[in-house]
């Protein structure tokens, strides 16, 4: 791979990951909360910068496009999971990490299952959102429970006076108006990617569920005597003659020769001259044959 | 305008004489008549022409019509066999009427360009030695590009 510096500000994203799920839990102290929120700011802004400048340089590589989402996700969940600890497991945050978890499982699961089709899913607006303010809201968790350690001796339970905040706010509790307010954030954070999930869900449906057509196939000249046969109905799934040729090369060996050399091939869609990216919407007849020589 | 296509051999000077016989106003007309020759040092027997219906009826009518419009024409005829043809037969016939003979010339070449590259016949080649696909030439490709 290329060490670019977009490149090596997403690896370094992905190794800050784990450093900021020690620092959260190593000590649980204010040093290494500190700590802990430093290194996510900065790895949350290398997610901002690092595509901004590798579009703007013109270094968008393989590696940036998929080590970024990876690494944008490993960060935001594995933070929201450390973060469950101090505070005390509560379900106001467990539950929007478990969406979160589950989101990301659904759509690395749809893109797998698309395979060379997941180009359907790519980014939306909505994601792009989502990344933002699950950043913003882990940021603000981390504030509240700072400002909250500073209110606290040190002998006081940690998780127990976290819990009892949340359940009881009083306007004199400055940290639990904050902590209130980032739960918020976290909630908004978790209903936008519960909802670009869904987007990425209805598309992939789409996709799945598409209709089977039957198209009537013809085949003329060498392409009929090399395939023994001058038309068929198929019974098909196909959105473009591209896709409709690899699932005639896929039937058998016969087909795979006769479909060897597209140049040498020209297609007719509804009896009309087109090219193999056409679309078969409402088409329902196919003829394929060698270079006409009328005349 | 009128396309048609037949089996049965045909006989260009009759074809040219109806086809005049309904003119007003014209004051050129071209025609050309494709003839199925001796390829080469190859004995021909025969030569077989296979086409797709539907598709050689539409596309030829929507180029007729398009011709029409180009080069201001009067009429125009396509004529086109398939099946099998014997050597010296007429294979196909273009005919343009305009008023002036480049119209009709300049027509009846883009006719018989599009024919060549573009309407869905193909041809086979019967030899002693068996028999095989004609190949499409670049030329023949490239000629309606002039247009």
């Amino acid at each position: 791979m290329n060490w670019t510096i977009p490149n090596i500000l997403t690896a370094l994203r992905l190794i800050a990951a784990p450093a900021v799920v020690i620092a959260t839990l190593a000590f649980q102290d204010p040093l290494s909360y500190w700590i802990a929120l430093i290194i996510f700011v900065i790895a949350g802004l290398t997610d901002f910068v690092d595509g901004y400048l590798a579009r703007l340089w013109k270094q968008e590589t393989a590696f940036g496009k998929m080590m970024d989402p990876i690494a944008d996700k490993t960060i935001v969940i594995m933070t929201l999971i450390a973060l469950l600890v101090p505070f005390g497991f509560s379900a106001l945050i467990m539950i929007p990490t478990l969406v979160i978890i589950f989101r990301e499982i659904l759509v690395s699961g749809l893109r797998e299952f698309l395979g060379n089709k997941s180009n359907l899913l790519s980014v939306t607006r909505l994601a792009k959102w989502k990344t933002s303010f699950q950043i913003i809201a882990i940021c603000s968790l981390y504030i509240a429970l700072l400002l909250n350690s500073y209110q606290m001796s040190p002998n006081d339970n940690v998780k127990g006076t976290q819990l009892s905040i949340i359940l009881n706010p009083s306007p004199r509790n400055y940290p639990s108006i904050l902590l209130i307010g980032s739960i918020c954030l976290l909630w908004i954070a978790t209903i936008l990617t519960f909802l670009s999930g869904y987007e990425y869900l209805l598309k992939a449906i789409k996709f799945i569920v598409r209709k089977t057509k039957m198209i009537k196939i013809l085949y003329f000249a060498w392409v009929r005597e090399k395939l023994g046969i001058s038309e068929e109905l198929l019974k098909t799934k196909a959105n473009n003659i591209n896709e409709l040729i690899d699932e005639l090369r896929s039937k058998d060996e016969k087909y795979k020769l006769a479909f060897d050399d597209l140049d040498i091939i020209r297609i007719a869609a509804d009896q009309k001259l087109v090219d193999i990216e056409y679309p078969l919407t409402n088409v329902s007849e196919v003829a394929f044959f060698p270079p006409m020589t009328g005349g | 305008m009128k396309v048609i296509l037949q089996r049965e051999v045909f006989d260009p000077g009759q074809i040219i004489n109806k086809f005049q016989c309904g003119l007003k106003n014209v004051g050129a007309v071209v025609n050309f008549t494709g003839i199925v020759r001796n390829n080469k040092e190859l004995n021909l027997k025969k030569l077989h022409i296979e086409h797709y219906p539907e598709m050689t009826r539409h596309s030829l009518a929507e180029v007729q019509l398009s011709s029409k419009k180009r080069w201001n024409l009067q009429d125009s005829l396509i004529i086109h066999r398939f099946g099998d043809l014997e050597i010296n037969e007429p294979i196909m016939m273009v005919m343009t009427a305009a008023k002036h003979r480049h119209e009709a010339f300049n027509a009846a070449e883009f006719l018989m360009d599009y024919l060549k590259s573009r309407a869905p016949f193909w041809k086979k080649e019967f030899t002693d030695d068996g028999s095989e696909w004609v190949l499409s030439t670049e030329d023949d490709e490239n000629s309606l590009s002039r247009w």
